[in-house]
């Protein structure tokens, strides 16, 4: 009895307390397994939702680009061709009717195409032509395309385009474009050929969704081993035969 | 030593055939590992002292209960952090403490506790600790106000200071003290009632 100091009556509350037991209820350890049950398996469907998540993100980005088309091909040939056409048919107005002989028509377009296709039609070249100006110019690097065209011109073509020439020349500026759509639809019969047989093989490409989930992928994905390859064959069958994304890889054996 | 760590065997053998003892600090490797089994036997061995503190910070035994359950998925998850600085008890200890003052600052978002100041008089007279059982103790703690309850806690039976009390709980250091001191004004009241309580049923 009597008065108590703080410090001994905290030391007597701690004595008592500290070391106490207090039995719990009895199912409680089954609440605490339960817990910890479910965060072991959250481990694999994360990483199927993930994966299932690029390859959606992947198709539609691949859905949502232009250049993933195969009629696009086409379209770009056809575009580079009624560039280059343009070039030699409006351009060099004077040199074609003044000179007859079609091979000088190709060396005098060659040297004198980008000048004067800016100088003499400036308005036809809009501003959409001066993208396909840009593109033909890549093209142009190669030897092929030009080594090409000669040969073509001298058989059939070089009279028509002659015709559309002198049409161009009379034609007020105002039917320009018109003009210009005629040269395209002339030259993509001359290369359709060509043109038809990759779009062809394009398209034997994909004949069910493994070859399109391939292509997709190939169109984004520039690795030798790409995030994600099926297998196809013939009977629409596909099957997934590897798998590489960042840490995860997956090769089947007979994926060469 | 070695007839003591006997007979206890022997008693764990004799009650519960299956049962072997393991050392705490066997239990926590088997538990830095995963094993299911040895958590549960953590769980078992240590349970009944875990809980006790879960009370001292808690109003009711449902409570606790609920800190406690948080407090040991907090010990399995982390138990790869025990580095052994200090006993693994003592670790599994300071998780619980923890776990308890996190969860008093959840209900200090929740609800505005608002302090009972009726009893801000130090009552003179001395008491009998000795008819005071710990589940006495245990039940007056639990009958203050949480913010009261929390600091007597820290204070006199975990050690902290007024400055780490007021860092954790986000108070000043002047209302841990001033926390401290009403709480132990209410505690003295309290056990003055029981004493008369049982001096009343003594008496007849």
């Amino acid at each position: 009895m009597g008065a108590i100091q703080d410090k001994e009556f905290d030391q007597l509350f701690k004595d008592q307390l500290e070391h106490a037991e207090v039995s719990p209820s009895a199912g409680l350890w089954d609440h605490i397994a339960a817990e910890l049950e479910p965060k072991r398996k959250s481990g694999l469907p994360v990483f199927w939702m993930s994966a299932a998540a690029v390859v959606v993100i992947g198709v539609m980005v691949a859905l949502l680009m232009p250049k993933n088309d195969p009629i696009r091909l086409q379209g770009s040939a056809d575009e580079f061709d009624a560039a280059s056409a343009l070039d030699r048919s409006t351009a060099p107005v004077d040199d074609v009717q003044k000179m007859t002989a079609p091979s000088v028509v190709g060396v005098s377009s060659a040297q004198t195409k980008d000048i004067a296709a800016y100088e003499s039609t400036p308005l036809v070249i809009a501003p959409r032509f001066v993208a396909q100006n840009e593109k033909k110019d890549d093209h142009r690097m190669q030897p092929n395309t030009e080594n090409n065209r000669p040969g073509n011109k001298e058989d059939q073509f070089d009279p028509g385009k002659v015709d559309v020439n002198k049409q161009v020349a009379k034609v007020s500026e105002s039917n320009v474009s018109d003009v210009v759509m005629a040269n395209v639809d002339t030259d993509a019969q001359r290369y359709g050929n060509e043109i038809r047989e990759s779009d062809v093989s394009e398209s034997r490409g994909i004949k069910n969704v493994g070859d399109l989930v391939n292509y997709v992928v190939d169109k984004v994905d520039k690795r030798e081993k790409k995030f994600l390859k099926f297998n196809t064959d013939d009977d629409d069958n596909s099957s997934l035969v590897a798998i590489n994304i960042g840490f995860i890889k997956l090769n089947s054996r007979k994926h060469k | 030593m070695q007839p003591f760590l006997e007979r206890i065997h022997l008693l764990y053998t004799k009650h519960k055939m299956k049962l072997t003892l393991y050392s705490i600090d066997e239990l926590m490797e088997g538990c830095k590992a995963g094993n299911r089994k040895m958590q549960e036997l953590l769980y078992k061995q240590t349970a009944s002292k875990m809980l006790a503190i879960c009370m001292r910070y808690a109003k009711d035994r449902m409570e606790a209960e609920d800190v406690l359950q948080v407090g040991f998925i907090k010990i399995f998850q982390k138990i790869g952090e025990y580095r052994g600085d200090g006993s693994f008890e003592g670790w599994m200890r300071r998780i619980m403490v923890n776990a308890s003052i996190e969860s008093y600052r959840k209900t200090l978002r929740t609800l505005n506790v608002v302090p009972i100041d009726d009893a801000f008089d130090q009552p003179s007279t001395g008491f009998d600790f000795s008819r005071l059982g710990m589940q006495d103790l245990m039940r007056i703690i639990q009958k203050l106000a949480d913010g009261y309850r929390v600091v007597f806690n820290m204070y006199a039976i975990e050690g902290y200071s007024h400055k780490e009390i007021a860092d954790t709980l986000g108070i000043s250091e002047g209302a841990s003290k001033s926390q401290l001191s009403r709480a132990r004004a209410i505690l003295k009241q309290e056990i003055i009632k029981m004493e008369g309580i049982d001096y009343g049923s003594y008496t007849g």
